[in-house]
């Protein structure tokens, strides 16, 4: 069976090709996305049988917890405790390449973030993804298209050559064309104080932590 | 005063400008084997988004390695022409402190881990943070992961690009699951600030001398040694 | 126009003042023979190493020997093709920031390039075309020589260089590293007839040269004796081994500048420096009605004058490089050029 793919473009994405793929995510499929950090398979990220797909077709231990995207800070609210120190990175880095780990809301399935009560949130800055994300009104996935432990794939034919015949589980593929960055998303957990690096990706953890310094001690830097 | 910091010691161009302790610009270009090719022209583009030019900056950081040498080398090699034309101050900053600065609001020990690119062989190190900046503790280590262990005696915090697969090995070896792992590379900036802190209280460098931060003579050996078996599997053909 | 020179291909670490691609102001030279001696051959990594210490001071001293400071640097010209990778990158890396710092074009040469201007930088009034043999420890190419910057490659080695052949016989022998040198004293004390080695492809009709043959010849010949503790005649193996390097050199050398109707050969790189193969190149030129020119000493070994007027030749040309150069260890120089 041929996978679905669609070419769609960056800048101002088919809202067709868009209502069509938010449809099947709404329905439990799984499809393959662009965002700022490479493809990534997009599914339901509060649909049970969506999140087990996800996890089956990565080869992924339950026990790795994945991130959801969400359009704004305020559709993150929904799912997470919005902090201070997230409103003030999200004002200053987002949508960007930066994951912040926050205290999640019960309306985030346990079974996502391996029993955890924290959740990472990303606001990818990637047109398809934000609109895919509005359109369906729901948090997507937002775990890179490949098996657990590859690369990250930073276009199509990396997708299909990283999935191999596990594609045939993806519903549709959204093609973007070739991901320019090549980086992944900083993780930074905001649970913690004071708040902590997990992985420095592209946005910069000095600038992240200068903006959070300047939150809690005005009197300092200044932009 | 503006520093700008360069590290080219992993696959990437890491560059990054602070102003005092005020970081302006901070960006790692992943360039595998285009550093070289891509350096000055990486370094132009991040003074230029920032509105700087060469002339603006009053010193250089210049990260020193260990890690890729052939990468180190560049990066070296650019920082000490940049110093030298533009009759600035430089200072090398090791790769290792440099990962570690990250990590300074710590209050666990941190510990900054390079791969060596052969035979299981990592480089690291430890340091304090504090107000008073990072502090290291104790020598550098070249060896394996299960040495390693053997100098641990408190929970730490680990910093590598690889982290995750550290802790997991340490913590192995230790029988602990009392360490942090923070996945991250040498920053531009991170470079900049450690050489700002020491260029500001008049601490420089020999500009022509400055040279990558070998950390074992063995190191040069081996790769003799290397380099002779494979002459010789040749002279016989 | 003050052209700035470097050149890191391989062991030796070199900058240079020329100005107007002929008047050489200061020719800067460090050498590493004393870290590569104990290993008998050049060891990449420590070579970079080297390279990565020295490059700064060599600038440096090439600038002050040259009464002249960095303002004065009009355009900066680096070997970028052809040599050890690790060895090039420094002088690339370097090269580059001067370029960017100093605001001056960037110009990236081919090592035999190099080669074939530090005989036109010796020599200007050498002709134009010509044929040029390049023998050195690394390298044996036969190139006719169009005009600046137009190059057709002959022929060359097809297995070790010929200062490699010496190098390997001077180890076979203990004689120490590099063979050159001392393979050349011991000659001039011995019988370059003792012993008729073989001139591997001698008569064949290519202009393509092979060393490995005559090596394995004089190894198989010696080895048993050698194990033995028996004396040999060093000087006589010396002379005769030199002989038939330079025989093969010569006749293929001479053949090319008839083939290509020219009336003038240039010789150079390391092994250009042999008293025997210059004797015996001008003896075969005046039968042949070829004048043979060599460069001076100091320019026969790798060194950045060369780079520096190889350089100004190609800017002339419209040739210039962009920050984006890099280096490429492994490129014939006729396909470098093309277009």
């Amino acid at each position: 069976m041929q996978v679905e793919i669609e070419k769609i473009r960056a800048k101002k994405p088919s809202v067709l090709l868009l209502r069509k793929a938010a449809r099947l995510i709404r329905r439990g499929a799984v499809i393959v996305c662009p965002t700022d950090t490479g493809y990534a398979l997009a599914a339901n990220a509060l649909d049970i049988r969506a999140i087990i797909k996800v996890f089956n077709l990565k080869g992924r231990a339950y026990s790795n917890p994945m991130h959801i995207a969400v359009n704004s800070l305020e559709m993150a609210g929904r799912y997470a405790r919005i902090t201070p120190e997230a409103e003030h990175l999200a004002h200053s880095f987002l949508p960007g390449a930066l994951t912040l780990v926050l205290t999640r809301k019960e309306s985030i399935p346990p079974l996502l973030v391996a029993g955890r009560n924290t959740v990472g949130i990303r606001i990818p800055d990637n047109r398809v993804i934000l609109d895919l994300a509005t359109i369906a009104d729901l948090p997507i996935t937002a775990t890179s298209a490949n098996a657990s432990g590859q690369p990250t794939p930073y276009s199509v034919p990396e997708v299909m050559k990283l999935l191999g015949e596990a594609v045939e589980q993806v519903a549709l593929i959204l093609d973007q064309g070739i991901i320019p960055s090549r980086s992944l998303s900083t993780i930074v957990d905001l649970t913690v104080s004071p708040p902590q690096l997990l992985r420095q990706g592209l946005v910069s953890w000095l600038e992240i932590r200068q903006v959070l310094r300047a939150l809690h001690d005005p009197g300092s830097a200044q932009a | 005063m503006l520093v700008l910091g360069i590290d080219t010691s992993g696959y990437a161009n890491a560059i990054g400008v602070v102003d005092g302790e005020r970081v302006l610009a901070d960006f790692t270009f992943q360039t595998r084997n285009e550093s070289l090719a891509r350096i000055m022209l990486n370094i132009d583009s991040v003074l230029g988004e920032n509105s700087l030019s060469l002339e603006d900056i009053g010193g250089f950081g210049v990260g020193l390695g260990p890690g890729s040498w052939t990468g180190i080398r560049i990066g070296v090699t650019v920082g000490k022409m940049l110093a030298y034309c533009t009759g600035r101050p430089a200072k090398g900053i090791s790769t290792l402190e440099a990962l570690a600065f990250g990590a300074g609001d710590c209050q666990r020990l941190i510990c900054a881990v390079v791969d060596a690119g052969a035979r299981e062989t990592i480089y690291a190190a430890f340091y304090r943070g504090g107000n008073n900046g990072l502090r290291q503790v104790g020598d550098y280590y070249v060896g394996d992961v299960a040495g390693l262990a053997g100098l641990v005696k408190e929970p730490l915090t680990l910093v590598a690009a690889d982290a995750q697969k550290y802790r997991n090995a340490l913590g192995q070896v230790l029988k602990s699951d009392n360490i942090e792992a923070m996945e991250a590379a040498p920053g531009g900036a991170a470079v900049a600030s450690l050489a700002a802190t020491r260029l500001q209280n008049g601490e420089h460098d020999d500009t022509l001398a400055l040279a990558p931060l070998y950390l074992k003579e063995s190191t040069a050996r081996a790769f003799v040694n290397k380099y002779k078996r494979r002459a010789q599997a040749s002279a016989s053909g | 126009m003050l052209v700035l020179g470097i050149e890191t291909s391989c062991d030796e670490t070199s900058a240079a003042l020329v100005a107007d691609g002929r008047a050489v102001l200061s020719n800067i030279i460090a050498n590493q023979l004393d870290l590569h001696r104990k290993y008998g051959g050049v060891v990449p990594e420590i070579a970079a190493r080297r390279h990565t210490e020295l490059i700064g001071y060599v600038i440096n001293e090439a600038l002050d020997a040259g009464g002249k400071s960095l303002p004065d640097v009009e355009a900066v010209a680096v070997t970028a093709r052809q040599g050890l990778v690790g060895s090039l990158l420094v002088g690339v890396a370097a090269a580059k920031t001067l370029s960017y710092a100093l605001r001056v074009p960037l110009v990236g040469v081919h090592h035999i390039e190099g080669h074939i201007f530090a005989n036109l930088l010796s020599n200007p009034e050498m002709p134009l075309p010509h044929v040029c043999l390049t023998v050195s420890g690394g390298h044996t190419w036969l190139v006719y020589v169009r005009d600046h910057c137009r190059y057709d490659l002959l022929g060359g080695t097809v297995d070790d260089a010929a200062g490699e052949a010496f190098d390997k016989i001077a180890k076979f022998l203990d004689l120490g590293f590099p063979g050159g040198p001392v393979i050349d004293r011991l000659a001039t004390e011995g019988n370059r007839k003792a012993f008729a080695f073989p001139r591997p492809l001698l008569k064949a009709k290519s202009l393509y040269f092979s060393f490995s043959g005559l090596k394995t010849a004089i190894i198989n010949a010696f080895k048993h004796r050698l194990a033995s503790g028996e004396q040999l005649p060093l000087e006589d193996i010396a002379a005769s081994f030199q002989e038939a390097v330079v025989d093969v050199l010569v006749a293929k050398t001479v053949r090319a500048a008839k083939e290509h109707g020219v009336s003038a050969v240039s010789v150079t790189g390391g092994v250009s420096a042999n008293r025997r193969l210059r004797e015996a190149f001008v003896a075969a030129g005046n039968s042949a009605g070829i004048r043979v020119y060599f460069p001076s000493l100091s320019l026969c070994t790798d060194n950045a004058a060369m780079i520096a007027a190889a350089g100004h030749a190609r800017l002339k040309r419209g040739y210039a490089d962009d920050l984006s150069l890099d280096v490429i260890p492994n490129v014939p120089l006729e396909v470098q050029h093309a277009g």
